[in-house]
């Protein structure tokens, strides 16, 4: 009956991590949910110690132990090329419309807002003094 | 390698013999040719609508680059048909083997836990590149219309391709967690639509959980790619996402293996 103690803990801590994710925040609420995860966890494992020191000798305990410090392991190492990749490519912020510096185009860049096009040959732009420019823009937009 | 190789095959062909397969690859084909037709008639429209502005009035408000913004289009869009086409595909990976029964013969055979995930991911992104092909006429289509870039079209698939390959891997983890086929396409589908849609919410702040959050959106990642940028840390970030997929799944099956011994 004791070891389902450790139920509330890791629910407490699974719901402080998604109210974090959703609140987009580690908010009040986020880390009471989590803190307190956290020490019922540890409430839980003082009184099921003898459970647990027998759970880390079987060899079950052993796989579970390995299979989290390798995950963590590879996970550190993918953060670190992801990080390395990262600060080596752009510091623009991303989904910015023009290419991040130390990036590679595959088309030669994008075009600056208001620069011919290349292939298309028609005349520059400029302002026409003929025919008022906002009627005809509103009228093209509602199209 | 062997194994590896035997496994993918054998998986290309249960895809070949299962309905799931071609419905997918059916729809998937007939709705991007969809979109492409769509797409370049309502940009030859806004491409016609700007010419006569600049022909009447000596200025346009924008101007078309046709074909790029076709094939940017039209790259996003396959991205969101592949979020929903592949879970399809990847929910019996491992699933159908445990609901079979053959998973015992092959967690009982000679066979690595490693290759067993690495066979059945490249069987379904070997899939995946079947389910490209006949894009390829599409943008044969696109080039008689006049010019067109091909880097775009490249740096396109390879986005396509590694997306499609960090989704694979993801579902087959989920997959390998899964006794049941539909809990696992749940499972990917939810999985694999907040990855894409993650950066919508943490858009809406400027704190550091948030950009942390949106670091791992998908589609922020594929974007880039669609428009012809192929940049360093896109790639790294979706092969990561399969290295990650793969050795999770490894995990799982080594301790199925585990508990039935």
């Amino acid at each position: 009956m004791k070891k389902f103690l450790f139920l509330p803990g890791g629910l407490m801590i699974v719901a402080g991590l998604m109210w974090s994710a959703f609140a987009l925040a580690w908010d009040t609420t986020a880390t009471v949910l989590a803190g307190g995860g956290l020490l019922a966890l540890a409430v839980a494992i003082a009184a099921n110690w003898q459970h647990v020191r027998d759970w880390f000798r079987d060899p079950r305990g052993i796989f579970v132990i390995n299979s989290i410090l390798t995950t963590m392991l590879l996970v550190a190492v993918l953060g670190l090329v992801n990080g390395i990749a990262s600060f080596r490519a752009a510091p623009d912020p991303r989904g910015a419309d023009r290419p991040p510096r130390g990036t590679a185009t595959a088309w030669g860049g994008l075009p600056a807002p208001g620069a011919p096009v290349p292939g298309n040959d028609d005349e520059p732009a400029t302002v026409s003094t003929v025919a008022d420019p906002t009627t005809l823009t509103r009228s093209t937009r509602e199209r | 390698m062997r194994h590896i190789l035997t496994i993918a095959r054998r998986e290309i062909e249960s895809y070949f013999v299962s309905p799931i397969a071609y419905s997918v690859l059916t729809i998937f084909t007939f709705v991007s040719g969809l979109f492409f037709s769509n797409m370049i008639v309502y940009y030859i429209r806004q491409a016609v609508v700007a010419d006569q502005q600049l022909e009447r009035l000596g200025r346009s408000e924008f101007q078309l680059d046709v074909p790029t913004v076709v094939l940017q289009q039209f790259f996003q869009n396959e991205a969101f048909l592949l979020m929903f086409a592949l879970p399809l595909l990847t929910m019996g990976l491992i699933t159908d083997e445990r609901r079979k029964g053959t998973l015992e013969l092959l967690l009982t055979s000679p066979i690595r836990a490693t290759e067993l995930a690495v066979g059945k991911f490249a069987g379904a992104f070997g899939f995946l590149v079947v389910m490209a092909l006949p894009l390829v006429p599409m943008f044969y289509f696109l080039a008689q219309g006049g010019d067109w870039e091909p880097g775009v079209v490249a740096s396109g698939l390879l986005g396509l391709l590694l997306l499609g390959a960090a989704q694979i891997a993801l579902g087959l983890f989920i997959s390998s967690l899964c006794e049941n086929i539909l809990v696992s396409a749940i499972g990917t589908y939810g999985l694999l639509i907040t990855l894409q849609f993650i950066d919508t919410t943490a858009s809406a702040t400027r704190s550091m959980w948030a950009e942390f959050l949106a670091y791992f959106s998908l589609y922020m990642r594929h974007v880039n790619l669609t428009r012809g940028l192929v940049s360093a840390d896109d790639v790294v970030f979706f092969l990561s996402l399969v290295i990650l997929g793969l050795f999770l799944t490894q995990r799982t099956i080594e301790a199925i293996r585990f508990k039935r011994t």
